[in-house]
Order: structure tokens, then C-alpha cells, then sequence
């Protein structure tokens, strides 16, 4: 009887360690010819114009909207979030070699939310994309190309289907930490970017604004 | 010691009038006078029916963000602030209670719980109808250029001031009605609200105001 309840024992911690350890079935690499240089194509292509998003952000049970603009200036990528009266939440510059934040409201102003935001912006903007190694993959099931690096501790894996970005997927080595979806491309711009949180209950909705 | 107090008298001098002369505006000649006639106008509204045009400048963006709407407000503290280009939100104010509509959620807050939110309301509604003059909460300096008036109110509460380091109301020299309000930041990028076809004291039914 003890016997059986361990090999039961062993066999569930078996079974749970191999369900936890691959958010991926049947992960392979794809062999790349050599100095085959491996290049991801962003979602924006170009964001010297300034674009703007109507942004409705749902924390746990809290909602807010407001709006987005992201736009080029002097190498990088600057990230402000207003409400739609115009008071601003965030101000965020994702420059080359660091970011800075040039301004926060006191709501958002700590830590964990600070750098939930620089990453999940981060990743919709593929910032420090060019520093780390890609490799392609294939994964069962999937139809896309895929593309992933190392992102800290994460993996970073790139969904593209007839050469346009429509998912970044940020994942541990266990599970599916963040959904980013990108649809509706119009003349290389996605008219709707959702990012999913899959650890908490966090959910921005990004909706293209054509002015 | 004298020198002293001339280079700081002048500093003082040169910062009241920078931002006044920046935008062609020199300090006001008649203050009483402008104070007794807008409070006469304002006085006598009982409601607002207007469009706005808000514009949004980030100054390191190089941007405008522009946005169209209606605003209606109506005596003594309702408000209904629609935008409706290029996006869609509705904000109501009405009793201490404020009300926000954006695509299918809807939320409502006490403002009466909320300091900051209250003396938003507050600067709002008494900006539009003009009614700025006795504010203990803000330091107000007067201007004046060859059509406008401008009234400058700068807030003395730290918590205000995270949200705007000063707030400028435009009236028309000749009819002393509000046209503009501006929400300058501590960053120096501001947001303006134009008033155009201003309708004052016509009927507003009530429903307006209230949260369906």
C-alpha cells in the first residue's frame, strides 16, 4: 500500500514537473544556414510621426483609459500616457542604452507597476531587440514563423504570418507570463495591440486613433 | 544690501512679466474695473451650451493632439464634458459626483472623498463661468493683450500643483465671456480648451446630467 501511493506520488510529481516545464509542446530549433543573419521585422516600421492610441488599461479590478502617443525623437522611442482631458500619467524614454522615466503620477509610481509598464512597452516596441542572439523555432501546431531570444530571465518568442508581427509571446521556462497581440495592420501600423498578462489580472487595449 | 534688493526685485519683475510678455500679454492696467465686469457676466449664467476644441502640446513630441466635443454646464455644478473627435468619453459632473463613460465601461466616483478631484471641479467650473477672482487657493495675477484678457492662477496646494503648475482663463476684452482655458504642467507642455459657439443660458434639460 505505502509502495503504491509512492509510485502514485512519484508519478504525479512526474507528471506535473513535465506539464509545468514546457508552456510549449515540442519545441524545436530550426537549423540556420551559416552566417544566415537572422533580422525581426518590428511592429512599427517608422514612428518619426507621432501615433496615438486610445489605451484602456484594466488592473486587477481597476479600470482607466487615456491615451498613448509613441513617437521617435532623437533615437528613441518616447512613450507618454495622458487621460483624455489631457492630465498626464507617464512620460517614458526608451533610449538606446537606457530608460528614463521623465515623469510619473503618483498612482503609478512604484516599482512593480513601473516595471511591468517598461516591460510590456518595452516589448511592443522590441527594445533591446538588436542586443541578443535569435534563434527560429518551430513549435507543433503552430503555423507561424517563429523567432525567440533571451530576455533576462525570460524567453521572448516572435509569432509572424505573411511577414507581419501578430504576436509576442513572453514566457518563463515554466509558463506564459505575457500575450502580446498586434492586428489590423494599415500602411504598417497595427490598429489594435492587446497585452495580455497571464499571471495576474492586467489588460491594456490599445486602439489606433487616425487623426 | 540695497543691490541685493534690487537684483531680487528685478528677478521678481522679469518673472511676472515673462510669461505675460511671451504670449504678447502685459500686465492688466484696470483690474478693478475688469473684476466688476466679468463678475457681472458671470453672475448672470445659468448654463453654457459650447463646442471645444482642446489641444494637447507635448512639447518634446513636437504634437498637437487634438480633440472636438460639446460642453454644457449648468448652474450652480453640472457639467457634461463630451468628447466626440477623434475619440469617444463622456465625463458628467453633477452634485459632488462625477461620472465617466468610455466605450461600454462606465464608472463613478464621490469627489467629495477626493481633495485633488475636488479642487479640479472646482477650478473647472469656476474657470468656465468665469467666477475666478476670490480663489484663496491660487495666487491670481491679471493680464491683458489687444483682445483678451487673462486671468493667471497659480495653485498654492502641492498636491494641485503636481497636476498643473498654472492655469491661464481667456476672456474676450469686449463681452468678458470665458473663450480659453490653458492647463500648463511643471514640464511646460499644456493643454487648451477652446470655446466656440458659446450658447449661454439657453434650456438644458436635466437629463443631460444624469447617469443612465
Amino acid at each position: 500500500m505505502i509502495r503504491k501511493n509512492l509510485i502514485l506520488g512519484i508519478f504525479s510529481i512526474l507528471l506535473l514537473a513535465s506539464c509545468a516545464t514546457n508552456p510549449y509542446k515540442s519545441l524545436t530549433e530550426v537549423e540556420q544556414p551559416n552566417n544566415y543573419n537572422l533580422n525581426l521585422v518590428p511592429a512599427f516600421k517608422d514612428l518619426s510621426k507621432g501615433t496615438l492610441y486610445k489605451a484602456k488599461v484594466e488592473i486587477l479590478k481597476k479600470y482607466l483609459s487615456g491615451l498613448l502617443m509613441i513617437k521617435q525623437v532623437k533615437g528613441s522611442n518616447r512613450v507618454i500616457f495622458t487621460s483624455e482631458t489631457g492630465l498626464k500619467f507617464f512620460d517614458f524614454e526608451f533610449a538606446p542604452d537606457t530608460f528614463i522615466v521623465h515623469e510619473i503620477m503618483e498612482q503609478f509610481d512604484n516599482k512593480y507597476v513601473l516595471n511591468t509598464l517598461k516591460e510590456d512597452l518595452g516589448d511592443v516596441l522590441f527594445y533591446g531587440v538588436s542586443e541578443s542572439l535569435l534563434s527560429q523555432v518551430k513549435i507543433n501546431g503552430e503555423e507561424s514563423f517563429i523567432f525567440r531570444r533571451v530576455a533576462d530571465d525570460d524567453w521572448l518568442y516572435y509569432f509572424y504570418s505573411e511577414e507581419l508581427l501578430n504576436k509576442i509571446e513572453r514566457a518563463s521556462d515554466k509558463k506564459k507570463k505575457v500575450i502580446i497581440t498586434f492586428e489590423n495592420y494599415e500602411e504598417d501600423i497595427p490598429q489594435l495591440i492587446n497585452i495580455a498578462h497571464k499571471d495576474f489580472k492586467m489588460n491594456i487595449e490599445l486602439n489606433y486613433i487616425k487623426r | 544690501m540695497l543691490n541685493k534688493i534690487t537684483i531680487t526685485l528685478g528677478l521678481v519683475v522679469v518673472q511676472l512679466t515673462s510669461v505675460a510678455q511671451a504670449d504678447g500679454y502685459s500686465v492688466m492696467k484696470n483690474v478693478d474695473d475688469f473684476k466688476t465686469k466679468a463678475k457681472a457676466v458671470a453672475d448672470e449664467i445659468t448654463s453654457i451650451n459650447s463646442d471645444f476644441v482642446q489641444k494637447k502640446v507635448l512639447s518634446i513630441m513636437e504634437e498637437e493632439i487634438v480633440s472636438k466635443g460639446k460642453f454644457l454646464f449648468k448652474k450652480a455644478n453640472s457639467i457634461r464634458w463630451e468628447y466626440k473627435d477623434p475619440f469617444v468619453y463622456l465625463i458628467i459632473i453633477n452634485d459632488g459626483e462625477i461620472f465617466i463613460k468610455d466605450d461600454n465601461k462606465e464608472n463613478k466616483f464621490d469627489m467629495k472623498s477626493n481633495k485633488t478631484f475636488k479642487g479640479i471641479n472646482d477650478m473647472i467650473i469656476n474657470s468656465v463661468s468665469g467666477n475666478i477672482m476670490d480663489d484663496d487657493n491660487y495666487t491670481v495675477s491679471y493680464y491683458e493683450s489687444a483682445t483678451n484678457y487673462m486671468v493667471q492662477l497659480v495653485p498654492k496646494e502641492e498636491k494641485m500643483k503636481e497636476f498643473m503648475s498654472a492655469i491661464q482663463v481667456f476672456f474676450d476684452k469686449t463681452s468678458h465671456d470665458v473663450v480659453r482655458v490653458k492647463m500648463i504642467e511643471e514640464s511646460e507642455d499644456y493643454t487648451s480648451i477652446e470655446f466656440k459657439n458659446r450658447l449661454v443660458n439657453s434650456a438644458i434639460a436635466d437629463d443631460k446630467f444624469s447617469f443612465k
